[in-house]
């Protein structure tokens, strides 16, 4: 896989996803073009490199929000075991697999989401994190529109990413010891 | 992922912010154009939100002295028009002068970016070299928008006064008088209790710890102006408008309580620079 592209990548959907997100609202919910970008790599990287690439995806998403630093990071890193589990089993190509995926990962980051409120909220009492269930499932619906168009796109220029298909070979965290 | 997640639970805010502020001038290069192009396009389709921003001045120095009599008899075709936007600067002129003293230490950055999550913060083009530091007030000549929470060598960011988890103590107020009667002056509304405001996002925040008997014989109305009234912020600051209540009611779960939203009237998130009052820190 090359690192470098999936570098790129993340550089530009996480500046895109900077710049355009206040001006694209509809009632408080924007898309999220990290998660977008996010499944286009767990459905198409192997194992770990999906997992990293999708961890360091969340982390360099937190460095630009005000929430509690990792929570993106434990989110997108969650996800990718999730959807790299199941990789096998979807058709990667076709848009409703896009759309429904990324509405699932939405729907799952949503509820994550909501359950750290929570829990935050339990361990620090000066907290007030209580986002909107609404915003965030609206959130959700927003990003699964856009994803086939995005991800469709990605996938016309998989190549590009040199993703290795079956059981990971390309990457192994293990491998440098 | 672990570290991530008792990360995510346990680490104070304060440590939290550590990080940030790095990265945020490595970006610059994609958001500022794709803020821009958003902004314009914004304004293109009719959706922008802020109605009363003000147009930019051209400034055409090349044109001919007819060219210019031709715009000024223009102009005066239009006066009745603008005769109502001058009184509404009027107000504005007096209440900038009024509060003039908070914008003379202030420093202008340009926005790079607004919150990548769901809270409300933006991030700008300064650092510590700028002399930007942590607990700094941020504003507009419209508003109080925030705080600077996070300095580093690549950007600031700023938590907006509609996030969750921004609080202040306010007052309310109301412009009163007209041209006729010698101008505009700033009138505050006591009320028994001191209103505290918290961001609820969506560019809103509320007012919820007065009772509706407190706020009914204060004769708080919507469009009132919500003020700074917070000794924990710096002197100058004290009475800078933070928004108008848009809304009054009761509240759901305790319906002895008043539910009183307010909003800025830019929204904060869209604008395309802000200014650091340099001498100040909370």
């Amino acid at each position: 896989m090359r690192w470098l592209t999936l570098f790129i990548l993340a550089y530009v959907m996480l500046a895109i996803h900077l710049g355009i997100r206040a001006f694209i609202t509809w009632h408080e919910a924007a898309p999220n073009f990290v998660l977008i970008a996010a499944v286009f790599v767990a459905i198409n990287a192997p194992r770990n490199a999906a997992l990293l690439g999708c961890f360091v995806l969340g982390a360099m998403q937190d460095l630009f929000t005000q929430q509690p630093l990792g929570l993106q990071a434990f989110t997108l890193g969650l996800l990718a075991i999730v959807i790299v589990r199941n990789q096998t089993t979807i058709y990667r190509e076709h848009p409703v697999t896009h759309f429904l995926v990324t509405l699932l990962a939405g729907l799952a980051s949503a509820a994550i989401i909501l359950l750290h409120a929570w829990v935050y909220g339990k361990l620090h009492a000066d907290s007030h994190l209580s986002p909107a269930a609404g915003v965030l499932l609206l959130d959700a619906l927003y990003s699964a529109l856009l994803a086939p168009f995005i991800i469709g796109l990605l996938q016309r220029r998989r190549r590009w990413f040199a993703f290795k298909s079956g059981r990971p070979s390309g990457f192994n965290l293990r491998g440098a010891a | 992922m672990g570290l991530a997640l008792v990360s995510a639970l346990l680490l104070p805010p304060d440590l939290s912010n550590a990080p940030r502020g790095t990265l945020d001038a490595a970006f610059a290069p994609l958001t500022i154009p794709v803020r821009q192009v958003s902004a314009w396009a914004q304004k293109k389709t009719g959706t922008s939100t802020d109605k009363d921003a003000p147009a930019a001045v051209r400034q055409d120095h090349d044109k001919t002295p007819e060219q210019l009599r031709d715009e000024v008899e223009a102009l005066r075709a239009s006066l009745s028009e603008i005769t109502s936007e001058v009184n509404h600067l009027r107000e504005e002129n007096r209440r900038i002068a009024q509060m003039g003293q908070a914008g003379r230490d202030c420093r202008s950055f340009q926005v790079l970016f607004s919150d990548a999550g769901q809270r409300q913060s933006i991030g700008l083009r300064a650092s510590k070299a700028d002399g930007v530091l942590v607990g700094q007030a941020v504003l507009t000549p419209d508003c109080l928008i925030g705080q600077i929470t996070a300095v580093g060598v690549g950007g600031a960011q700023v938590r907006l006064t509609t996030d969750r988890e921004c609080s202040m103590r306010v007052s309310f107020g109301r412009f009163e008088g007209s041209p006729e009667e010698g101008g505009y002056r700033f009138v505050p509304v006591r009320t028994e209790r001191q209103p505290i405001s918290r961001g609820i996002g969506n560019n809103e925040f509320e007012i919820a710890n007065l009772d509706l008997r407190d706020v009914q014989a204060a004769k708080l109305v919507e469009g009132d102006w919500v003020v700074l009234s917070d000794d924990d912020w710096p002197r100058q600051l004290q009475g800078y408008p933070l928004g108008r209540i848009k809304s009054i009611g009761r509240q759901r779960k305790a319906p002895l309580f008043a539910q009183i939203t307010a909003a800025p009237r830019l929204n904060l998130s869209q604008l395309p620079n802000a200014m650091v009052m340099l001498s100040s820190k909370k």
